[in-house]
């Protein structure tokens, strides 16, 4: 386990790395600079000068990458251009409300996506199997940000069930009643992402179903109900786990227009304010926080797996 | 004589089950790219003039989809905006295709390629892709151009890997060692014997790949980081009705229909060719 352990770390550090590295280029190729933008377009040329040489604009890309690496490292991850704080202390004030969609979002997602793929499965090619999966193709068809409207429209201001807009924070006003300002964009977000799930489980499923062993179980005389929900589905869910993991990633960003259209001050909308702003230190920041909790959440999920199924080999 | 039309009936029957997705997929998308092309013929109003009599009309004989908050015609607004999103559709998929193939033959079959290469898939779908398209979007600036590049290189990884684990099964293959041993050149190898091989995954993936090309569009434009708000796309136009939802919906809800009815006539086109190319995956 523990030789599993180091092995998945060692393999994330590459991913990282390149990570890092999209993220440096990608902002170095932006239009506009930034010593500029700090100061504004009226500054003195010497100023700007000045400033560009003690941020150290000046010296090859090499060397800016290497001193962007150690800063990431150090913890240096630099000041948002907009309100001058930490980058990291803004992401840190603005994490509670994403976490809570996105747990919010992933469970909704596996209690309906999972027994609705199950039942598409089992009742194969029938009416019902038609529908549903004719209903989560509709699932994936609808844009959040629709969703979201028509939601806030219908819940939030015809039947009042939910605040539509904003978010206070649980230290403020609670646990429970946080979790109504995020039940909107979590529902918007739990739609396509039950309609992604139900398709994905229907499909191992029916390739479980298939399956030799299953045959034999079956041909053994046990009760067909047994060898479904127990031989069956343990084998079908193991990849599904998978898929929650790497869908994690889409799943950000949606967070991104759901938080954007309910004017939620988590994560996504600071990307995407900072984006708008082009605060890039921010952007490069929040950018990095959510690949390396992409890649922690996926290694998790590994290590989980490798501990329910310990025939699976790491390669 | 009835027997006959019996099993014509049935073949029928077969038929309809085995390609009717793609028919009816197929036919909508006919229609909307029809629509598309006969743009200005089909609105009866300009959709970039504004009308300040005509404010947030509801939809009536005259303005079928009523009028937005500038008094611009939604009808209009929307057919135009077809264009935009089939655009897109068409050229993102054509642009991630055209580099996913290349990375992905290279990958599959250089394997010193696909060590470097794969690292740097995987590192791209660490990001969001929304969230990649939103920054590439900021960076390249607005333009149907530019959105095009964005979402096209956003959706180019997971193209790259189909081909890859197509062309990583198919490089073993005998035909293929037998060009091989009969001295054809790599390109010639890759080219004529493996790319070939790789299609029937791949116009599946592009069709999908399409369909996300265009919600994508209408978040960005949606979120106001895509194409500028003089020209009319579905997520522009919703982006501006955004503040009138609650006292005026039908201003959302048209304009939404059309982007569902567009990506699910898509999805449905590509649901039944993965049944027909690939009846293993069900």
């Amino acid at each position: 386990m523990l030789k599993f352990l180091t092995k998945r770390i060692i393999s994330a550090i590459p991913v990282l790395m390149i990570v890092v590295m999209i993220i440096f280029f990608l902002m170095r190729v932006v239009p506009g600079d930034p010593a500029l933008m700090i100061l504004g377009k009226d500054a003195d040329p010497g100023a700007v000068e000045r400033l560009r040489e003690t941020m150290g604009l000046n010296d090859p890309l090499l060397v800016q990458f290497v001193r962007y690496v150690k800063d990431i490292f150090t913890g240096n991850w630099g000041d948002s251009f907009y309100n001058s704080l930490p980058v990291f202390q803004n992401i840190v004030t603005r994490l509670e409300p994403t976490v809570l969609i996105m747990v919010f979002t992933v469970l909704i997602s596996v209690v309906f996506g999972v027994p609705i793929g199950i039942i598409g499965a089992v009742r194969r090619n029938s009416i019902l199997d038609y529908s549903l999966m004719t209903v989560s193709v509709l699932g994936l068809s609808i844009p959040i940000f629709w969703t979201s409207m028509m939601l806030a429209f219908y819940l939030g201001a015809i039947k009042g069930w939910f605040p539509v807009i904003g978010y206070k924070p649980i230290a403020e006003v609670g646990f429970l009643q946080s979790l109504r300002y995020v039940a909107l964009p979590s529902l918007a977000l739990g739609f396509q992402s039950i309609a992604s799930i139900a398709r994905y489980t229907r499909s191992t499923m029916l390739d479980v179903l298939g399956s030799d062993y299953i045959r034999t179980a079956r041909a053994k005389g046990l009760k067909i109900g047994k060898v479904r929900y127990k031989h069956a589905l343990k084998n079908a869910l193991a990849p599904v786990v998978t898929h929650v993991g790497i869908n994690i990633a889409s799943l950000l960003g949606g967070a991104t227009v759901c938080e954007t259209v309910f004017n939620i001050n988590g994560m996504g909308k600071l990307a995407y304010d900072s984006i708008v702003r082009r605060d890039y230190p921010q952007v490069q920041a929040v950018v990095l926080v959510v690949a390396i909790i992409y890649v922690v959440i996926n290694i998790l999920i590994d290590i989980a797996y490798k501990a329910l199924d310990p025939r699976i080999e790491l390669n | 004589m009835e027997q006959k039309t019996g099993k014509q009936h049935k073949r029928f029957g077969v038929i309809l089950r085995r390609y009717g997705r793609i028919i009816i997929g197929g036919t909508v998308l006919v229609a909307l790219i029809i629509v598309a092309i006969s743009a200005p013929s089909i609105a009866k109003f300009d959709p970039l003039k504004l009308d300040p009599y005509n404010v947030k009309c509801y939809p009536n004989a005259e303005h079928l989809m009523g009028t937005d908050g500038f008094g611009r015609d939604i009808f209009s607004r929307v057919v135009y905006g077809t264009r935009i999103s089939l655009l897109v559709g068409v050229a993102v998929s054509a642009l991630s295709a055209v580099l996913g193939i290349i990375l992905g033959l290279l990958m599959g079959y250089y394997k010193k390629v696909d060590m470097v290469g794969m690292r740097i898939l995987e590192g791209v779908s660490a990001f969001p892709s929304m969230l990649l398209a939103m920054t590439l979007a900021a960076v390249l600036g607005s333009g149907v151009d530019k959105i095009i590049i964005a979402i096209g290189v956003v959706s180019t990884p997971s193209v790259a890997k189909i081909v890859r684990s197509q062309a990583l099964s198919i490089r073993e293959a005998e035909h293929v060692e037998s060009a091989k041993a009969m001295g054809a050149s790599d390109f010639r190898i890759i080219f004529t014997h493996i790319l070939p091989l790789c299609m029937s995954p791949l116009i599946i993936r592009i069709t999908s790949g399409m369909a996300s090309a265009i919600l994508t569009e209408a978040s960005l434009s949606f979120l106001g980081v895509g194409i500028s708000p003089n020209i009319p796309t579905w997520g522009g136009v919703l982006s501006e009705a955004k503040q009138f939802v609650i006292a005026y919906p039908f201003m959302v809800v048209y304009p939404g229909l059309a982007i569902i009815v567009t990506v699910l006539s898509i999805s449905i086109l590509g649901d039944g060719l993965r049944d027909v190319l690939d009846p293993k995956l069900k």
